[in-house]
């Protein structure tokens, strides 16, 4: 439907896919997909969690076979094995995880594979003038032969992106790349990938930021469910629009934020550190508080103490020094069962790490927490019917799409199994609320839900401490801001005030310069 | 309370058609890897038959008559599967919570140790038989708990201590066998008889099955309670489940680990105290451990996936088939080690299956 008017963008179809099938079991992740992709063209791929995306961009990169379909690369139809076929097609993927060697240098990290040789040997001095060729070409800044392990999480991805142009990629495909940025680092990527572009490489961005599919691609193409549900250009649509494609539904993307008059602190730490082998500090003299009827933001570059500062809120790890309090009571030495029975709900950051047990059945994972209250249990013994009862009421409050309360958790999908956790903790009388990264991995639909029962909270007078990698959640939900860098709150800004910009100089490590606001 | 009742049989009984399926379903997905572990094992265990020279079918004829054949073989069988039932209900026990205690052959000799010594010293009578599986309880118990409390206290992996203390606690009660408490001109390493009113009495006379089996069948019905009634057991499910979810909870990992290894411990204590009490009514050097019977619990508890009413099932089928490849030893030239072959294989399949489970889940990640 787009392809008339995007040839002004390119002369040539770079990439053709034409009713591309992959199932797995019963599932089909790809029905008839139909991509059709110019040279120089910026494409953004986007769909919720399990429409699609990345299983067909795996077919085009070779690591699935698909099971119907066909796929031409520059006018000639290809059948990839491997990867290797991919790559000699001049196709390179940047994966969400990067695949380097963090004890090699950069140098060595990008010729890693395909080294040039002379006598057998590695040619360091041909492949420095090469990469250094490569690197003027478009416009990167990278320190050849500094070692991986120094450098940032946004530096990495640059080496990896240089790596897979050494490797001779026309077609880059980049799964998710922002999830891990800062948004200067974010910028510098588009600006990189501009270049790329302007100089006639294709670039497939997988993403479900539709701001960003807006800031930086040329056309969209969205599926749902597997299918593709259209392809536009963006100076042709709205953020709304492709939200609608992606959901099938209006959704709301602001969340509306009653204003509550913020109430008693509910949690407060006091100059709290944690120093491993008494030595190196992970957390350095953290104090701030939450008040109920206030959502407190936590942003920061993942890695910079958000996990430790969890650890030690919850009681998994003691406090070296410092002081814990929920409502007015010290909790400092507690362990996490005490401190939960004083009323704290936990959403924890990976749901397959703390928030359940797959091997446990969607019943035993609503009702635990609860199993040693009436009317679950009495004297020790579960009553198992209250427990079901108890299940099925969550199930249906929350909306939990579940075949049976018995069956194995593990059947349930990623959003459910979130929605599942949230309807645990929400059942929690606590009056302070900890959600970490509440709607990772969750798509828009059950993203919006959560943060609706965030603000319901809100409204209902509790305090709420979000941690999210998501500066723009953060930004959304938040009364106040605060930013963690290296184990240190560095700053504190109401929502208001806050701009992102700002923000994101924070969030890489540069002091708050105005008078601190109080953070405590 | 009367109103909520019968408000939710409606929904259940609406539901009955599909939960039958759904349980035979679930049942028929444990069932099935199981019964194919046992036709793997005894498949291969005939091709082994073939190639040593003997005919498969002659020898598992053997084989089947000698566990069950006649009223004396099926006693046999019953009588030795106690001691394999008991060990395999404490490590399912562990197992279940997470916690891999394949210490049940040292709990299982020191308890049968502790109660030969209360028998011998004690004044003989109802209240000694009590005393003596009390210190059996308390001295698997406290093996097993020390072995927990290295896990929790120095991070030292249960796996691996109660592994080693395995050695410690065989040779320690082989030592006591040996030299403080030997029978003075006994005819081997053992202890003297203990005495008459200190013993279990037979349940069927001329076999060694004994009343002891009560105790065995009191801990499978309490276990399989605890496990699927309480909270403990809830809490305990949940933590083998995992760990983190049921900490950040409120699970008290500390507690679960030490109450649950204590358990299991007692248990396989007083598996050890029933046998000296009512098989061979003395403790004679190697006799709890040449058998295997601790292994084998564990090789139940894994067959059986920490189930107690599979334990039972897994127990009466090693027992079978140890005291079948006896049988069939007598009657053929097929050594009676073939039983350990096919119990090995069978484990061998049932991991593969596990593997086979946990891999699809790696790969699409």
């Amino acid at each position: 439907m787009l392809s008339g008017s995007l040839k002004l963008l390119s002369m040539s179809v770079e990439l053709e896919m034409q009713g591309v099938v992959k199932r797995f079991g019963d599932l089909v992740a790809n029905d008839h997909i139909d991509l059709s992709v110019q040279g120089g063209e910026i494409r953004a791929l986007v769909g919720e969690n399990g429409a699609g995306k990345t299983t067909l961009m795996r077919i085009l990169f070779g690591l699935y076979r698909p099971d119907e379909g066909e796929i031409w690369i520059r006018g000639e139809k290809i059948e990839f094995n491997s990867p290797s076929d991919a790559i000699a097609r001049r196709i390179g993927m940047v994966h969400q995880h990067f695949m380097l060697f963090e004890d090699l240098t950069v140098i060595e990290n990008i010729i890693y594979g395909m080294e040039p040789r002379k006598w057998g040997f590695v040619d360091r001095k041909t492949a420095h003038q090469q990469v250094e060729a490569l690197a003027q070409r478009y416009g990167f800044q990278i320190k050849l032969d500094a070692k991986l392990s120094t450098l940032s999480v946004g530096e990495r991805q640059r080496v990896e992106i240089v790596k897979t142009l050494y490797r001779g990629a026309d077609i880059l495909i980049l799964d998710e790349p922002t999830a891990v940025l800062t948004p200067q680092e974010r910028d510098e990527l588009f600006n990189v990938l501009r270049e790329l572009s302007d100089q006639g490489k294709t670039i497939i961005l997988i993403t479900h930021k539709l701001r960003e599919v807006m800031e930086l691609s040329h056309s969209a193409t969205v599926l749902r469910s597997g299918k593709v549900m259209g392809s536009v250009r963006t100076d042709q649509t709205s953020i709304e629009e492709l939200a609608r494609m992606m959901v099938g539904r209006e959704v709301f993307l602001k969340a509306e934020k009653p204003s509550v008059n913020p109430g008693e602190v509910v949690f407060k730490m006091h100059d709290v550190s944690l120093y491993e082998d008494h030595s190196r500090a992970l957390l350095q003299s953290v104090s701030f508080d939450v008040r109920g009827g206030e959502i407190v933001g936590l942003a920061g570059v993942a890695g910079n103490g958000q996990a430790e500062l969890v650890d030690v809120l919850m009681g998994f790890r003691q406090a070296s020094a410092g002081q814990i309090f929920l409502g007015s009571e010290d909790v400092t030495r507690l362990n996490v069962g005490p401190r939960r029975e004083k009323g704290i709900s936990y959403i924890p950051e990976d749901r397959y790490r703390r928030g359940l047990a797959i091997t446990a059945s969607v019943a035993e994972n609503l009702a635990m927490g609860f199993q040693e209250q009436g009317p679950i249990s009495k004297r020790g013994v579960i009553n198992q019917h209250a427990l079901e009862l108890w299940a099925n009421n969550l199930i249906q409050e929350y909306d939990i799409r579940t075949n049976d309360i018995s069956e194995m958790a593990g059947n349930l999908s990623g959003g459910n199994l979130q929605k599942m956790v949230v309807a645990r903790e929400f059942s929690h009388r606590a009056q302070f609320i900890l959600a970490n990264q509440p709607t990772r991995g969750v798509d828009i639909g059950a993203t919006e839900f959560i943060h609706q029962q965030l603000i319901r909270r809100r409204s209902a007078g509790d305090g709420i401490l979000l941690i999210s990698a998501d500066l723009s959640e953060v930004m959304m939900l938040s009364d106040r801001i605060l930013v963690i860098f290296g184990g240190k709150i560095i700053a504190s800004v109401q929502v208001d005030e806050a701009d992102e910009q700002q923000l994101g100089l924070y969030m890489a490590g540069s002091p708050q310069t105005s008078e601190p606001a109080t953070a405590e | 309370m009367g109103v909520q009742s019968e408000e939710s049989i409606e929904p259940v009984s609406g539901k009955e058609p599909s939960k039958l399926i759904a349980l035979l379903k679930q049942y028929g997905r444990d069932l099935l890897p199981i019964l194919l572990a046992l036709a793997g094992g005894f498949v291969i265990g005939g091709i082994i038959i073939f190639f040593s020279g003997e005919n498969p079918f002659e020898a598992y004829y053997a084989l089947v008559y000698g566990a069950v054949g006649d009223s004396y073989n099926l006693a046999a069988t019953l009588g030795r599967s106690m001691p394999i039932i008991g060990t395999g209900i404490a490590a399912a026990l562990a197992f279940k919570a997470g916690l891999f205690n394949i210490g049940e052959e040292g709990q299982f000799v020191l308890g049968a140790l502790a109660a030969t010594v209360v028998a011998l010293y004690f004044p003989p009578g109802p209240l000694a038989l009590v005393i003596a599986l009390l210190g059996s309880l308390m001295a698997g118990g406290v093996w097993s708990l020390l072995s927990g409390w290295f896990q929790t206290r120095f991070n030292v992996p249960i796996l691996i201590s109660s592994l080693l203390m395995n050695y410690i606690a065989v040779n320690f009660t082989s030592y006591m066998i040996s030299f403080p408490l030997i029978e003075v001109g006994g005819a081997r390493n053992q202890t003297p008889m203990l005495p008459e009113a200190t013993r279990f009495g037979r349940l069927i006379p001329g076999t060694s099955v004994h009343w002891g089996i009560f105790i065995i069948i009191g801990i499978v019905i309490l276990v399989g309670w605890v496990m699927s009634k309480t909270v403990a057991g809830f809490n305990l499910r949940m933590f083998g489940a995992n760990r983190e979810f049921a900490v950040s909870n409120g699970v008290n990992p500390i507690k679960t680990t030490l109450l649950t290894m204590l358990a299991s411990g007692m248990i396989a204590g007083i598996a050890g105290a029933n046998q000296v009490l009512g098989v061979h009514y003395r403790f004679i050097d190697t006799s709890l451990t040449l058998p295997g019977y601790a292994w084998s619990g564990v090789m139940a508890a894994i067959l059986s996936n920490n189930n107690p009413v599979g334990v039972v099932l897994a127990g009466l089928f090693f027992s079978a088939l140890q005291t079948g490849a006896l049988g069939m030893e007598r009657a053929t030239e097929v050594p009676s080690q073939l039983s350990d072959i096919v119990q090995a294989l069978m484990i061998v399949f049932i991991a593969v299956r596990a593997i086979m489970i946990i891999m699809p889940k790696t790969r699409e990640t």
